[in-house]
């Protein structure tokens, strides 16, 4: 139970260790370590590559935005802020500038708050493996799933896929209040069970411990 | 961690909970295994929560190995050639995007320019524990108190009406105009206008209320919401106006308590120590703590230089045998140590 406690105010995965390293790692870059950013590069390149595919479907792409964004923050150490959190930073200005690079010249504010595509695959889409929903259920969750909005999406995809704290996902998506994280994320969640009510399935207790 | 009132959703957006569905482990499993031991009629939420959990499985597409460090080797490049835009700016667009800088910079400084000689008032503000003292362009004196401020019309026109607007405190001694078409000179505060024909007073607007002290002459008071001014309020010298939530209080008072700070002194007269104190959080920012509510209701009569308040503070001190400790931000008044 004692983890439970520490678990529940942070992040979903108990990240404080590891943050702690690379607000380290951060520093020492800072301060021109090409060692560090290596390191740094090494940690954040295959999380922001899946990331930046959800906002656009070109592996080059990504790829190539990447690379500008890791010279660019190599370039700019110097200047570069003092960060508590090394990855929510990373991911709010990598963010920014996909989202830059995908729509053109769109005004930035805008774009960053609801003007962005962002799209999931489940990994149920591709072989239809599952041991509780059944195929319509499952057809159902899905249609509910590509009607959110971007920003439900990337939300959602932020807490369950990323295993992040509201107070990252309001971070990083520019939210004036971490509560609306919550919100947002609560709600989608409120269609899927919508979702499953709709339909007469008998849910039962076998199904929990498969 | 209490999980007896969570619903379906909250179960959902849980992240212990999310462990257990996506990467059960021995502890997990035990955990929520003795839950639904103790709690069997949350079983159908708990599955219908873990439906939803299962579904939302995204599958994320990785990078290769080779593609990592194919754009590794590209950004290490790069950095080494000590060429880190990639994309190098020939000698016509450096002199554009020079000039682009010096015209932007150009247009603000003109925009500038502009906005200061467009502000229609002419602005006076004082901070904690500052003073000022404005002349007028009709050579009215004003004193204008610490935390306070004082405008006036540029335009500033001899044949009409004089008027400022303030927030804050300050003390007027109006310069007589009995030959200009309109001698009058109003001060305009967010409740009251007071308007006057030459005379010295003192006018106070803070925390909702406006309070106003004639030494000399005659003002007449306006409240600013024409819903209650039914009618003009004429001061005499020694009154004092005071106007909270529209009602009009007239009392008789000593002047020189109320204007004693533009000769630089402070001075209170059986005041509160709650008055006092809040005196001294609008004049220099201090915030007072007192330790005992009922301290605040004690009288105090005494004066001090408005640059030291510290006499004031020891004064105060020694009447009511209270320890005060004052440091950059907060007065303290507390219990003696040895009471």
């Amino acid at each position: 139970m004692t983890l439970l406690k520490s678990e529940s105010q942070a992040s979903m995965d108990s990240a404080d260790l590891p943050e702690q390293a690379d607000v380290l790692t951060w520093r020492q870059m800072k301060a021109g370590s090409e060692k560090a950013f290596e390191c740094l590069y090494d940690k954040f390149f295959p999380l922001l590559f899946g990331y930046g595919l959800r906002f656009c479907a070109e592996r080059e792409a990504v790829k190539d935005c990447l690379q500008d964004f890791f010279i660019d923050l190599y370039v700019r150490r110097a200047s570069l802020q003092e960060v508590e959190y090394v990855k929510r930073y990373l991911y709010t200005a990598f963010r920014h500038r996909i989202i830059r690079k995908v729509s053109g010249k769109q005004p930035m504010l805008e774009l960053l708050t609801s003007h962005y595509h962002f799209e999931v695959t489940f990994s149920h889409e591709q072989a239809m493996i599952q041991d509780q929903l059944d195929g319509l259920k499952q057809r159902k969750l899905l249609r509910a799933f590509k009607n959110l909005s971007s920003r439900q999406k990337e939300a959602v995809f932020l807490r369950f896929y990323e295993n992040m704290s509201y107070e990252e996902i309001a971070d990083i998506m520019k939210m004036k209040k971490v509560k609306y994280a919550r919100t947002l994320v609560y709600r989608a969640i409120s269609v899927f069970r919508e979702c499953i009510k709709d339909l007469d399935g008998s849910l039962t207790l076998y199904a929990l411990f498969l | 961690m209490d999980y007896n009132h969570y619903e379906t959703n909250d179960f959902v957006a849980d992240s212990y909970f999310n462990r257990w569905v996506k990467y059960p482990d021995k502890e997990t499993n035990a955990f929520w295994q003795k839950w639904l031991e103790e709690r069997p009629d949350k079983a159908d939420i708990l599955a219908e929560a873990r439906s939803i959990v299962a579904f939302l499985n995204f599958s994320v597409e990785k990078a290769s190995l080779e593609e990592q460090q194919e754009v590794k080797a590209k950004v290490m490049k790069q950095l080494r050639a000590g060429n880190p835009s990639g994309h190098q700016l020939n000698v016509t667009q450096r002199y554009l995007a020079m000039a682009a800088t010096v015209s932007l910079l150009l247009i603000g400084a003109y925009l500038l320019w502009q906005f200061v000689l467009t502000q229609p008032y002419q602005t006076y503000t004082t901070g904690f524990g500052e003073w000022q003292s404005i002349r007028l362009p009709d050579s009215t004196v004003v004193k204008l108190n610490a935390n306070s401020q004082l405008k006036y019309k540029k335009d500033w026109l001899a044949h009409q009406a004089r008027e400022v607007w303030l927030e804050g405190e300050a003390f007027f001694e109006v310069v007589k105009k009995p030959h200009a078409s309109d001698g009058r000179f109003i001060v305009h505060t967010q409740q009251l206008d007071v308007e006057v024909l030459g005379t010295t007073f003192n006018v106070q607007a803070r925390h909702g209320e406006t309070q106003v002290v004639l030494n000399t002459g005659k003002v007449k008071l306006h409240q600013t919401d024409p819903a209650y001014d039914q009618q003009d309020i004429l001061l005499e010298p020694g009154e004092m106006a005071t106007v909270r939530q529209h009602q009009l209080v007239k009392t008789q008072v000593n002047p020189q308590v109320y204007t004693s700070w533009k000769d630089n002194r402070l001075f209170f007269e059986n005041e509160s120590i709650r008055n006092v104190a809040r005196r001294l959080e609008d004049l220099y920012g201090y915030e007072v703590k007192v330790a005992q509510p009922e301290w605040l209701d004690y009288t105090f009569t005494g004066s001090c230089p408005s640059d030291d308040i510290s006499i004031l503070l020891t004064a105060i001190s020694e009447s009511f045998h209270l320890k005060i400790t004052l440091d950059d931000q907060q007065i303290r008044i507390e219990q003696h140590d040895n009471y």
